[in-house]
């Protein structure tokens, strides 16, 4: 059990929802569950070259209870000198902020808390560790 | 297209009978789930008089799509098989709350794109929207679901307001599923 200050130690409430500060949320540890490829995803170019997209998902949890649970797509977009791996679409999570009053921030604010907590964590080198890994098994 | 909606006492005659094999064509033939089935036929106990099935079928009768709607109040899948799915809270029981599960959209004899696309975009938000008017037509708030993850990620995509109930789990350690809810008021 990992103990996290403003995180309750108990269920999620009754809707589902675990609730907690951003801040409360920025102190918990995540977790690797698991990532997968999508691996169809073929995009034409406009000068007619064909150049493979490499996206997938991958989900992250903590060991805290109640769990919290964070998953998102993303997506490889290559350029003529490098690659760059990023977020796609929104993410999936049961999580609801609240303020320091206690009130929730809305599933939009939740949202793009996440976006932003996903867009600064470097969460690329795990995801393809991972599937490194069972690509060769 | 057409969608149908009904129990095994209402729907037209044969129809159920095509879900069951369809629902095995997808569910163990080609998601490798490990489930209980006779003679190509993927039944559980929670296909009773009073479970509700929304079926897409083509011009051919040929099934390319079923949802399968509990009421809470009664026996269902997340409360009897996977409650750990809810990480930690109680199952709902509720005439407010129905659970959809056994969702799938895909033309099985036209596999299209990788194993990770189990899903036809269009029609799976198609099954969806009707799955939800019918369950609103018998008094749910709130849907429950059971799904394999891939549905949650196309559903976003398409805009549905969902939220987990838990995290995902593996079943027999190979494929992901988990359960979330739908708040009908969101469309």
């Amino acid at each position: 059990m990992i103990l996290v200050p403003g995180y309750s130690l108990e269920r999620p409430d009754d809707d589902g929802y675990v609730r907690m500060t951003f801040e409360a949320f920025l102190g918990v540890p995540l977790f690797h569950l698991m990532s997968g490829l999508d691996e169809d995803e073929v995009v034409g170019l406009p000068d007619g070259v064909c150049s493979n997209h490499i996206g997938g998902y991958t989900e992250w949890l903590s060991h805290a209870r109640p769990v919290i649970t964070l998953g998102w797509d993303w997506q490889i977009r290559a350029t003529r000198q490098s690659h760059l791996c990023v977020r796609v679409n929104p993410p999936r999570s049961n999580l609801m902020f609240v303020d320091r009053m206690h009130t929730d921030v809305g599933p939009s604010g939740t949202l793009r808390l996440l976006e932003q907590f996903i867009d600064h964590r470097p969460w690329y080198e795990q995801i393809m560790s991972h599937i490194n890994l069972y690509s060769a098994s | 297209m057409q969608i149908l909606a009904g129990n095994t006492v209402n729907l037209p005659e044969g129809v159920f009978n095509r879900v069951s094999n369809y629902r095995h064509r997808v569910f163990v033939e080609r998601l490798g789930w490990e489930l209980n089935c006779t003679d190509g036929l993927e039944l559980d106990q929670f296909d009773r008089p009073d479970t509700v099935y929304v079926v897409a079928q083509d011009q051919d009768e040929c099934i390319q799509g079923c949802a399968r709607l509990l009421p809470t109040t009664q026996s269902y899948l997340l409360a009897e098989v996977f409650p750990q799915l809810l990480n930690g809270a109680p199952a709902p029981k509720s005439p407010d709350v129905w659970e959809l599960s056994r969702f799938a959209a895909v033309d099985i004899n036209n596999p299209v794109g990788s194993t990770d696309r189990q899903f036809s975009s269009d029609l799976a938000i198609s099954l969806l929207r009707e799955s939800i008017r019918v369950a609103k037509s018998k008094g749910a708030k709130r849907l429950i679901t059971v799904s394999p993850l891939g549905v949650e990620r196309l559903l976003v995509r398409a805009g549905f307001k969902m939220r987990r109930a838990g995290p995902p789990m593996l079943v027999s350690g190979k494929y992901p599923i988990f359960a979330c809810w739908i708040d009908l008021c969101e469309g």
